[in-house]
């Protein structure tokens, strides 16, 4: 029983950072429809200046604001400097986001070595908690807590403000939208900026968690497109529900069939794509 | 009597290729063991770049998951021969069939998906094999791989043998994706990049020839993963990664999509590249990211595109338009069925109760949310019906069409066609029943010429679209009635236009030709002459009004002179329903329809 209840608790906790971590590319991909490769490749050399960050600083705090903001002007660049320019063409996108994950992953083995480099859980979340019969890392509850705060942030800023309807209707007819005066690439830079700094939370969250290592630029963006594709494209609530379920189904899975660990984690993807391409959430 | 109606390469090209191939063999026993293992992978990353063109650069399937085939063949020679000592003559089979099959088993889940979906799809695939390979230890060897895999024979285990072995079969893999791209087969596939819809209502069944090259492309990406295998020795979960799939996407794009000599082309540069650089240069992976940046925004249609267009299609064009003048000029047209003489009058008095009925429509109706876009329309006709569709903007005509078509399943109601109920039947299969139809918005195939819109046009309803060993530019019985259907409609000219430069028109009447090639006996017109000028609008309907006198002809049409002219009868639709029926006089004397589309002034 006391098993169970920590392989469900491990799930629905590292559901959370599956969510941190595909937010803001499911954002990307259902507003803006780009496949931001780089999207994993943003997560770790956020997770590998978190580390850095807290070494020097020692302050967690000051460790997620330095990872947002570097995650927010990586993305700004990306999408200033190359992806601006290939609007719609999806196949483009991807090869270019390629490269520049291939050229930050690079970067993070010159500057960072080619050692995985895990935080130590910071101060408040180092602990545990004590559940009755389990004990469980207070750090876990904290992503979960973290991921449910960003999940309502997101849907506040997409739901209730101005800005959030522009970007709904421009999503829906953006040539209307263009028409009608609204400025949507600036919107589309902002949106872009805001996937960046996702990433970048997720990465500074994640350090302590999964760690900066080489081959996690690649295992980020598999566990996001995951979690877009289940969810739906551009859904946060489908991200959020998609993220927590295939943390569990993972946790379990794991504990059960070792061997099979990926296999669990993809079989419902490939289940979901057979029977509704579109994901829980997702629009037609 | 065979007829010379055939491209060949051309004698450069023939040279270049016999120079290359000479080269290929006479220079590597020069060559040092670090660069002939590199020239080794070249070629057999060429066979897995050239599968993946079969997908990418002709069907337009963009898929992220090729390495999924090219490894699980690798997996299953090594498994099989190092840890159940399996000989390779059993084992290289079962691996060809494991990549096949998991092609085929794949394929059906993937191929109904499009565009990002069938990316992410594929890209599934070649990740779950990857973490089965990680995980699964005792079988795969985990991250540390398996080693000490064997040659098949002593004669291959100097790298200069197992070279040669790779060319050869590069070679012959080679010459079969080539005979296959120009096969009436191949062309289907550069039809389905084009336009899938006009491919559906052509009477191709396009899930079916997406999944025949989706398998056929899986099974040449596994004879690429035996040979790696061998030749390396060794083999690890990267086989699987994304990094090989996306380096095969690589390949494929910077050569320039759409030809496999780009696809050969990119191999060498990435597989060069890759292997040379990682030995000479601290940090090459920010070269290989720079060169995928660089390939986007300076080659995106790759080497090849970058050179004169006339080099490009030069040759094969030219001398098919060469050859096929030579050949037909004054061949006496046969089955000019479709197309009656002018001249000739209509026979009359077939009493419309002993004629044939062709189409029906039963209280049809369909909705959208809630928007009831048709509603409840019956409908009936005959063999040699003109009946023309009426209505203003938005009262359903084409959504009835798209019905009728079977580009949209009703919500209610029953259609059927030839006295059979096709309410369920997909689109293809109803094209092959003998109906067929033009799109209110052009829809041809943009990308090719004239002369192959109509051979597709033509072979959607024959079974010489599954040829693959033959090129589709020898089959002379396609050829013969593309010479009769375009000089009935004066295009003969333009058959080597690639149909975006083509005039609107002329892409109009294209659209009407491409249509009649199916030999269709119900035949659907959707605003023909809609957007031409007088003169073009004209000779639209001198077209239609030529057309066999036993055909169904349902033509929507916004001009009333065109519409009457062609028409005997009239349906007005308005708000997706039928309101008058009739000839013409009894439809342009109803009050209700002329305040609906005439205007109230005119009631």
């Amino acid at each position: 029983m006391d098993e169970w209840v920590t392989r469900i608790l491990n799930g629905i906790t590292y559901g959370g950072l599956l969510f941190l971590l595909a937010s803001g590319f499911t954002l990307g991909l259902g507003i803006m429809k780009i496949v931001n490769i780089a999207h994993g490749a943003l997560y770790l050399i956020t997770a590998y200046v978190a580390w850095s960050v807290f070494q020097d600083t020692d302050s967690f705090l000051l460790t997620v604001l330095a990872c947002c903001v570097l995650g927010g002007l990586l993305a700004l660049a990306l999408y200033a400097g190359l992806l601006q320019r290939l609007h719609q063409r999806p196949l483009a996108q991807i090869l270019v986001t390629m490269g520049v994950t291939l050229i930050i992953s690079e970067f993070g083995v010159v500057w960072w070595g080619g050692f995985p480099r895990t935080l130590a859980r910071p101060d408040p979340f180092a602990g545990t908690v004590d559940l009755g019969t389990v004990s469980f890392p207070t750090y876990r509850f904290f992503m979960l807590g973290a991921a449910i705060v960003v999940a309502i942030l997101l849907w506040l800023l997409l739901e209730r403000t101005r800005v959030g309807a522009l970007v709904r209707a421009s999503v829906d007819d953006e040539e209307m939208s263009r028409g009608m005066g609204v400025n949507v690439g600036r919107l589309y830079l902002l949106v872009f900026a805001v996937t960046g700094v996702l990433a970048g939370l997720a990465g500074a969250l994640g350090a302590p968690f999964l760690g900066a290592y080489q081959g996690a630029q690649f295992e980020v963006l598999l566990l996001a497109l995951l979690v877009a594709v289940i969810g739906g494209l551009g859904s946060i609530k489908g991200a959020l529900v998609a993220g927590l379920l295939i943390g569990i189904i993972d946790s379990v899975g794991k504990s059960l069939f070792p061997e099979l660990a990926h296999f669990t984690l993809f079989a419902p993807l490939i289940i979901v794509l057979a029977v509704r391409p579109t994901g829980l959430f997702g629009k037609a | 009597m065979r007829r010379f109606l055939r491209t060949r390469p051309s004698a450069t090209k023939v040279l270049v290729v016999l120079a290359l191939l000479i080269a290929a063999v006479a220079v590597p026993p020069l060559l040092g063991p670090f660069p002939l293992s590199i020239l080794m992978l070249i070629v057999i990353f060429a066979i897995l770049a050239m599968s993946l063109d079969l997908l990418m650069g002709y069907t337009g399937m963009e898929s992220l998951g090729q390495a999924a085939f090219f490894g699980i063949a690798a997996y299953t020679i090594a498994i099989l021969t190092t840890r159940y000592t399996l000989g390779w003559e059993l084992a290289i089979p079962l691996a060809l069939f494991g990549s096949v099959a998991l092609a085929a088993v794949g394929g059906l889940l993937a191929v109904r998906l499009t565009g990002l979906f069938f990316l992410v799809m594929t890209l599934v695939f070649a990740q779950v094999l990857w973490g089965l390979s990680h995980r699964w230890g005792t079988m795969t060897g985990g991250y540390l791989g398996l080693h000490g895999i064997k040659r098949p024979i002593d004669a291959l285990d100097s790298d200069l043998s197992f070279y040669y072995l790779s060319l050869a079969i590069f070679v012959f893999c080679g010459l079969l994706m080539f005979r296959l791209v120009r096969s009436p087969f191949g062309l289907t596939l550069r039809g389905i990049k084009d336009s899938e819809l006009r491919m559906r209502t052509s009477g191709y069944n396009v899930f079916f020839h997406r999944w025949l090259v989706f398998v056929i492309a899986g099974g040449f990406a596994g004879v690429a993963g035996v040979l790696y295998t061998y030749s390396t020795q060794f083999i690890s979960p990267t086989v699987l990664g994304v990094e090989t799939s996306f380096d095969a996407m690589l390949m494929v794009i910077v050569g320039g999509a759409g030809t496999l000599t780009g696809a050969i082309i990119g191999a060498v540069l990435v597989t060069g590249l890759r292997n040379y650089l990682s030995v000479y240069v601290d940090n090459w992976v920010i070269a290989l990211g720079v060169a995928y940046i660089l390939t986007v925004f300076f080659a995106p249609r790759g080497i090849l595109g970058l050179l004169p267009r006339r080099w490009r299609v030069a040759s094969a064009v030219r001398q098919e338009a060469a050859a096929v003048d030579a050949d037909i000029q004054a061949t006496p047209t046969r089955e000019a069925a479709t197309v009656r003489d002018v001249a000739e009058p209509p026979s009359e008095g077939d009493g419309r109760a002993e004629a044939e009925e062709t189409l029906r429509l039963d209280g049809v109706g369909i909705s959208f949310g809630r928007v009831r876009a048709v509603n409840d329309v019956s409908l009936t006709a005959y063999k040699g019906t003109r009946r023309a569709i009426l209505g203003p903007n938005g009262a359903g005509k084409t959504t009835l069409f798209n019905i009728i078509t079977g580009v949209y399943k009703p919500s209610h109601g029953r259609i059927s066609l030839f006295g059979q109920d096709v309410t369920a039947m997909s689109a293809h299969a109803r094209t092959r029943m003998g109906l067929s139809r033009t799109f209110q918005i052009t829809n041809l195939f943009p990308t090719l010429t004239v002369m192959n819109n109509v051979r597709l046009g033509i072979m959607g309803v024959r079974r010489t679209k599954y040829v693959m060993h033959v090129p589709v530019t020898w089959r002379d019985d396609v050829n013969d009635r593309c010479k009769t259907l375009l000089e009935m409609a004066g295009l003969w000219e333009e058959r080597d236009t690639e149909v975006a430069n083509l005039s609107y028109g002329h892409q109009r009447q294209l659209e009407l030709v491409v249509t009649l090639a199916s030999d269709p006996q119900v035949l659907l017109l959707d605003e023909p002459a809609a957007g031409l000028s007088l003169s073009e609008s004209r000779s639209m309907v001198q077209l239609i009004k030529a057309l066999d006198p036993r055909l169904t002809v349902l033509i929507i049409e916004h001009d009333m002179d065109v519409a009457f002219e062609v028409a005997n009868e009239v349906t007005v639709m308005h708000l997706g329903e039928i309101l008058a029926e009739g000839s013409a006089e009894d439809v342009r004397a109803n009050a209700t329809v002329r305040e609906v589309y005439f205007g109230q002034a005119y009631a």
